[in-house]
């Protein structure tokens, strides 16, 4: 159950200030302040790994309602046919022997920020001195009518949370009679991850050229063009899947026909064999108490990664309202999370936070099982601003697709996977 | 000391920048030429915040530049003289890469001192 957002904000300000004044206590348990990170994506296990390994008197605290870690990065690969679930899949128990981080696997419902706790679906509570938040994303439902039921959510997903749907989609391809259509649809932005839709479609079209010749992939997009890499995905498409790709501007799917497997567009309607369908996303729903931005987004003081509207919360990854330049992705995320544990650091032991955090990104994209492109950048922290903002002249893109470059993206999955969990 | 990025990055990036930005995801949105100068905070030279720039190196390079495997070198226990001519190298052009060149225009000469000082100091 989430806080209900009008008694929190009524006691926010005085539970601010009894935060302050607990930071850097001593009259503490045993193990020191107590941080719980609830979320253990790219972003919290991040957090609850470099808390640990920076400041091992921290007793830290990770909550995450499944069993394993499974990377959205490289998921598309599962769907084209070149990785399995179990290649994306990354346990956290290093995290919990070698590093001392307490894994809770749970479903955290609410934050009590009076209290201080935070509570568990089971009725557990989790008490906390700091409280970190990287929920990740949540589905908006509600805005295609035809989608609503339970029949139509079996069957219509958005695998854009890497896990059992993505291994459901997989197998909805697989069934797919060749010659058939499938059909992804991408909300407009900001969404998690901006170059996956435009690489979930190479992936499919590759399976696709390899297994199924007759058929097609037809994107869908409610934005008026390609949201990352254009030219390069654009690219690819016309030489590697020449006449399997259709890529289709300013679409945005409306309404749903689970009947006829038609999407309804605002000029047109669509058919097709297998719907992928990406709804507009939110910040995740343990964090609605403050989301701030657009009904849909937190905005954070890029120094401390504590909330807009009340400090002494900390988030961080695809939840936020990212700053200028600033890609939703699981590098990013990984970034977010080692900024945010530096500063509750400093901030449990009374000291300043880092006035000058650094952040980089880069997003490797498969256009084939084999071939890469990349978007790369370097944000800084503007201090007349105060946000985040790319370094100019730095960043960039691959010149083409190349092969040399897949090799440095298993690489990055290994190194950044081990960074996350140990 | 503030520095705007103008005065405290080279010259040399100014005409990189627009092309750069359009390429980015949402970096559109960025300054036009007429805006008030960004005004980035100076480097946190500070022993931690070194460490969190280093590990800012991390994805790719492995935690404290110590490589979990692949073809990308590890940066831990290195030369670092040599780190901060390789840093160079990249961003003035002089050695090829795929992404070192773009993220090296990201960072100052004095930084590079440091995360060269920084992971010559880490165990491989």
């Amino acid at each position: 159950m989430p806080v209900n957002r009008r008694a929190f904000l009524k006691s926010s300000g005085s539970a601010a200030l009894a935060t302050a004044a607990l930071g850097g206590c001593a009259a503490l348990p045993a193990g020191g302040p107590r941080v719980v990170v609830v979320g253990g994506g790219y972003g919290g296990a991040t957090a609850a790994r470099y808390l640990k390994m920076w400041a091992p008197h921290l007793s830290v605290t990770l909550v995450e309602r499944n069993t394993d870690f499974v990377s959205c990065p490289l998921s598309n690969l599962v769907l084209g046919g070149s990785k399995t679930m179990n290649d994306i899949t990354v346990s956290y128990e290093t995290l919990a022997k070698k590093y001392g981080v307490v894994v809770v696997r749970g479903e955290a419902s609410a934050v009590d920020v009076d209290k201080k706790v935070v509570r568990l679906a089971n009725g557990d509570s989790l008490p906390f001195d700091r409280v970190i938040l990287s929920p990740g994303v949540d589905f908006i439902g509600g805005e295609i009518p035809g989608l609503a039921g339970p029949e139509a959510q079996r069957r219509i997903l958005h695998a854009w949370k890497a896990g059992p749907q993505t291994l459901a989609l997989r197998k909805q391809l697989e069934d797919m009679k060749d010659g058939g259509v499938f059909a992804i649809s991408i909300p407009t932005v900001p969404y998690r991850c901006p170059p996956g839709p435009y690489e979930r479609a190479c992936q499919v079209a590759g399976y696709f050229k390899q297994s199924k010749p007759k058929s097609k992939v037809l994107i869908l997009d409610a934005n008026p063009d390609v949201t990352s890499k254009p030219a390069l995905f654009k690219k690819a498409w016309a030489d590697m899947y020449p006449g399997l790709i259709e890529y289709r501007p300013n679409s945005r799917v409306v309404d749903f026909s689970l009947q006829t497997m038609t999407a309804k567009m605002e000029v047109e309607d669509v058919r097709a064999d297998v719907f992928n369908i990406l709804p507009p996303m939110k910040a995740g729903a343990i964090a609605d108490p403050f989301i701030t931005a657009n009904k849909r987004w937190c905005e954070i003081n890029w120094i401390t990664y504590e909330a807009n509207n009340f400090p002494g919360v900390h988030l961080l990854g695809d939840a936020l309202q990212i700053a200028p330049g600033m890609p939703k992705s699981g590098h990013m995320a990984n970034a977010h999370g080692k900024t945010c544990a530096a500063a509750v650091i400093a901030l449990l032991a009374d000291e300043p936070p880092n006035p000058s955090p650094t952040l980089n990104n880069n997003c490797y994209s498969f256009v084939s099982a084999d071939k890469v492109v990349h978007v790369a950048s370097v944000h800084k922290y503007d201090e007349k601003d105060k946000t985040m903002k790319t370094v100019p002249g730095s960043g960039g893109l691959s010149p083409a697709s190349n092969e040399l470059e897949a090799q440095y993206a298993f690489a990055w999955a290994k190194n950044i996977w081990a960074d996350v969990l140990g | 000391m503030r520095l705007a990025a103008r005065t405290a990055m080279p010259i040399v990036f100014l005409a990189m920048i627009f092309p750069a930005l359009a390429d980015t995801p949402g970096g559109t949105a960025a300054t036009s030429p007429a805006a008030p100068a960004t005004v980035f905070a100076s480097p946190n030279l500070t022993a931690a915040g070194v460490r969190s720039m280093a590990a800012t190196c991390a994805p790719c390079h492995g935690t404290n530049g110590s490589s979990a495997g692949g073809p990308i070198p590890g940066l831990a226990g290195g030369n670092k003289e040599y780190l901060v001519s390789q840093m160079q190298a990249f961003r003035d052009g002089k050695r090829q890469a795929t992404v070192m060149q773009q993220l090296a225009r990201g960072y100052s000469d004095a930084e590079y001192a440091a995360l060269g000082d920084y992971f010559a100091a880490q165990k491989k």
